[in-house]
């Protein structure tokens, strides 16, 4: 396959393209998912196919089909080409891509036990006795688990000369428990954390180490005891943020508002813009002088971590955000050179037929130096939120809203009552500009989103946030109907 | 395309190989164009091509599912195997009955040939008329053209051999000016059928009508809201609350409320999978014909949709809304009809004494999935309403709003309504006035 490869980008250059790349993925992946005791499904999915993207007078074409043969390569690489030369009707100028160095590498991540040659037994083994944990408590009335594995091997060939092979294995799952009150009350708790758990580039270890089990009866309780906490307090107040509810902060209002195609509109007509126009590069406080943000896709086992991006450029570790500036921003070699900035190496596509587009790697805030118990103790009255259950922003990134799945009020510097429906709201860069406390390394966690959606058809993304709790002053809270 | 005689011979295969008591195969095959423009120029222009066929095998009541895109007899032995093999370590489902029988289903034209002569070029001057409108206002567009041509086909050991060919075109817009965006869509199962200067139009009008938006406090509004965001809204009630599963796990704010009023006596809310007038699809992703299902009817809570797992488990009849198995969800109704009402849009917007049109929202997420509440922000073209007349654009707020007391709260529907595309579903939609929309916070555009 490896002078198949080499051979269509051969032809591409002597077809006139003037950039060309072919990604060839085969793809493997198992799902396990119980409901209530019972297998909800056992699934497994095996994909394989090639896209070629090609640069025609100076417009982008792609094409890509699921039947890896020559032949199939040369009609998708002539419909890439006819595809660009009809974008060349309505151009405003050429596609120019940054410099990049060319590699032949290859890259394989430290897996020390492969997921796919573990018997299902075992796997199902642990959901099961999940399960068996959770139903002693009457009121939990959906019990759920979920197991998630996924194998791929990654060829990338340029008409620069690139080739890059590039192999990934993740693992990942969660545990979710419904609570249901007698009047019909609905609550939910999850772990490690909601939507389908925590993933990351690595074996079967990582779900030993997830302690799904281990947390069950904790899970199981606090979803009924939810049903009988508190409503949340509503008002302006100070706000303690737990580690898996500030990915998603992170990656809502840092990560996609930094995303350079956005910026330019792009994605506009789907899924907005940013208010972190150019302009602001180098010259925008986002955030308090405590706050550093990072783009690093090298972090070992993180979800949102590769060899090299999908044109081929190597995996790196950047600052978006040094001390509360916004200096960076996640590019890709189109868009870097639009700004004169390099490429962040953030260019991904969710499968072979799908196109790149700059998606976030693994966006970090880095820890600050408190305790868990530093961060509360600073609070008078307060609220300390976990484990999102709901999030929305406006379409430029600034407004933000998210619920949580629990929560507890903050008096005189010590969690008190739970309560239920936490909710806050805010203004991207007020909201980080109010941080002044972040809990240190020993409380961050690189947590792995596997559901990032972005582009048109959306692409599904693999991405990943690392993150400590971190404290905020004066946050609106409480907003319910 | 493959065609009905190679998909279908290709499933049958994949049947003679199994051994599972029963047998299903389902293969979703899809060739996909998609022209996106931004900032008034092409910047993605792509297309795809796969296949895959869907295997569940079920022996002693276990099932194992496998999914592939190799759909050589070698690719599909292995996938027989392998859902076989995934029997051994699952347990027996007590629910699971049987796959679902064979049942005549109507003939609906859903594939339009004249699709499959679409070039790229034709892609790019669709585009091209949009962006030329645009221009002519001084304003960027930005957006999507999108072809699909999709085959289905479903063969069961019990008989079911169905297959449809599936065409749809969907062209969005967003016109950008200084401080103010428009939008339109349009879907269409013929290309030519969409019309794009109709559409730049439409979009154009929202986006120099909002200029110099101004800010507006949150606080309770009389809304009207187009059938863009009606459609959001319904996607939700599909999602949440239409379906077998939540409401027989007591999630759904339907559960426990048949024949109870739940929404006021104007709305009536129904899943037609065969109505030309939606996007229809003759059966679903078990070969099961597509049944009419009435959900709400003169506001009180009829019927849920199912598949023949829920069906069979709480001895319901199948309506034939199974989603691709395994399905987290259960069963999901794609094709709602909202009925229409007596007023006019116009008419509409003169009996608002002050309130706000929402033409989209953005970013809709549930804080509450039983009770249906919803937030998320207005977006492309929100305007104050004062004394019945669009008075002056506002910038987006922020909603958090039980949608079920909307529905409660609505005093009235028009008669036009619009063939959606949503997130999940295709529906046809009126504007919808109601009082009490719970906004509950403000950005900076």
């Amino acid at each position: 396959m490896r002078d198949e490869l080499r051979w269509i980008m051969d032809e591409a250059k002597k077809k006139g393209v003037s950039y060309g790349d072919i990604r060839l993925l085969e793809d493997e992946i198992e799902t396990i998912d119980t409901e209530n005791g019972n297998v909800q499904g056992i699934g497994k999915t095996f994909s394989k196919g090639f896209g070629i993207r090609v640069i025609v007078n100076g417009a982008w074409g792609f094409s890509s089909s699921s039947k890896v043969d020559k032949n199939e390569m040369e009609k998708v690489l002539d419909e890439a080409i006819n595809i660009a030369k009809a974008s060349n009707k309505i151009k405003k100028e050429d596609v120019i891509l940054s410099e990049t160095e060319i590699y032949e590498d290859e890259f394989t991540p430290d897996i020390k036990i492969d997921p796919f040659t573990v018997g299902l037994d075992k796997k199902l083994n642990i959901l099961y006795e999940v399960d068996k944990i959770m139903s002693k408590y009457n009121p939990v009335k959906i019990r759920r688990g979920s197991l998630f594995f996924n194998k791929q091997k990654k060829y990338f060939v340029s008409t620069e000369g690139s080739f890059i092979v590039q192999d990934r294995i993740v693992s990942g799952g969660g545990i979710e428990a419904y609570a249901i009150s007698d009047s019909g009350e609905v609550q939910k708790r999850s772990y490690p954390t909601s939507f389908g758990g925590d993933y990351s580039i690595s074996g079967w270890e990582f779900i030993e180490n997830l302690k799904l089990v281990e947390n069950s009866d904790r899970v199981a309780k606090q979803s009924v005891e939810i049903l009988s906490a508190k409503p949340c307090p509503q008002g302006n107040m100070d706000i303690v943020i737990s580690s898996n509810q500030m990915a998603l902060q992170i990656h809502e209002s840092i990560g996609h508002p930094t995303e350079l195609d956005r910026v330019f509109g792009m994605e506009a007509s789907f899924a907005g813009t940013s208010f972190l126009t150019p302009e602001k590069l180098n010259n925008f406080k986002l955030g308090s002088k405590i706050v550093n943000i990072t783009a690093d896709a090298t972090i070992p086992h993180a979800l949102g971590g590769f060899g090299y991006d999908d044109e081929g450029v190597k995996a790196q570790r950047v600052y978006l955000v040094k001390d509360g500036d916004f200096i960076g921003y996640l590019t890709s070699r189109e868009t870097a050179h639009k700004v004169g900035l390099k490429p962040t190496g953030a260019m991904r596509a969710d499968g072979w037929n799908r196109i790149p587009i700059i998606r976030m790697t693994s966006i970090n805030l880095e820890p600050g130096d408190m305790t868990f118990e530093d961060l509360i103790s600073g609070v008078k009255d307060g609220i300390y939120v976990e484990t999102n259950k709901s999030w929305s922003i406006d379409d430029k990134r600034l407004n933000f809203q998210f619920g949580c799945e629990i929560g507890w009020e903050i008096k005189d510097g010590k969690l008190g009552d739970m309560i239920k429906n936490p909710t806050y709201t805010g203004i991207t860069y007020e909201f980080w500009r109010s941080c002044d406390g972040i809990g240190n390394r020993d409380l961050w966690h690189v947590w792995g989103l596997p559901n990032c959606g972005k582009g048109e058809p959306q692409q599904v993304m693999q991405v990943s946030h690392g993150a400590a709790p971190a404290r905020f002053r004066n946050i609106r809270v409480g907003v319910t109907r | 395309m493959r065609g009905k005689d190679e998909i279908l011979n290709v499933l049958k295969k994949g049947l003679d190989f199994s051994k599972g008591d029963e047998t299903e195969l389902l293969y979703l095959g899809r060739e996909s164009s998609l022209t996106r423009y931004a900032n008034s120029y092409i910047h993605q222009n792509v297309k795809e091509s796969n296949s895959l066929i869907r295997v569940r095998v079920i022996k002693d009541k276990k099932i194992g599912f496998v999914e592939t895109n190799n759909l050589t007899i070698e690719g599909l032995q292995k996938a027989v195997q392998d859902a076989e093999e995934i029997l051994n370590f699952t347990k027996e489902d007590e629910a699971f009955v049987k796959l679902p029988e064979k049942e005549e289903a109507k003939e609906i034209k859903t594939f339009f040939e004249e699709n499959l002569k679409v070039t790229p070029e034709d892609m790019a001057t669709k585009v091209k008329n949009v962006i030329q409108k645009a221009s002519q206002k001084s304003l960027d567009a930005a957006g999507a053209l999108s072809l699909d041509l999709e085959e289905y086909a479903v063969v069961n050991s019990r008989g079911i051999e169905a297959y449809q060919p599936y065409s749809s075109i969907t062209l969005t817009t967003v016109m950008m000016g200084d401080d103010s965006s428009g939008y339109a869509d349009r879907f269409s199962m013929k290309f030519n059928d969409i019309n794009e200067n109709e559409l730049a139009d439409e979009a154009i009008e929202k986006a120099l009508r909002g200029k110099n938006p101004k800010d507006c406090e949150p606080g309770k509004y009389e809304v009207i809201l187009s059938p863009y965001a009606v459609e959001d809204i319904l996607f939700f009630f599909s999602y949440l609350g239409f379906g077998a599963k939540n409401f027989h796990q007591d999630i759904s704010f339907m559960s426990g409320k048949l024949n109870e009023k739940v929404f006021c006596e104007d709305v009536t809310i129904w899943d037609d999978g065969l109505d030309p007038e939606g996007a229809p699809v003759v059966f679903d992703f078990e070969g099961v014909p597509k049944k009419k299902v009435t959900i709400i009817e003169n506001g009180v809570a009829k019927a849920v949709v199912y598949d023949s797992y829920y069906a069979n488990k709480f001895g319901k009849e199948n309506t034939g809304h199974a989603l691709p198995q395994p399905s987290p969800i259960g069963p999901f109704p794609f094709n709602i009809f909202m009925k229409e009402g007596k007023s006019n849009l116009n008419d509409m917007i003169k009996n608002v004494k002050r309130g706000v049109f929402i033409t989209r929202f953005h970013y809709t997420n549930p804080l509450d999935y039983k009770r249906v509440i919803i937030t998320g922000m207005t977006r492309d073209g929100t305007f104050l309403i004062e004394d019945g007349k669009l008075s002056y654009p506002v910038k987006n707020l922020r909603f958090t709003q039980n949608m079920v007391e909307l529905m409660c709260n609505i005093i009235e529907i028009s008669k036009e309504r619009k063939l959606q595309k949503g997130e999940a579903h295709v529906s046809v939609v009126p504007y919808i006035r109601a009082r009490d929309f719970n906004f509950t916070g403000k950005t900076e555009f």
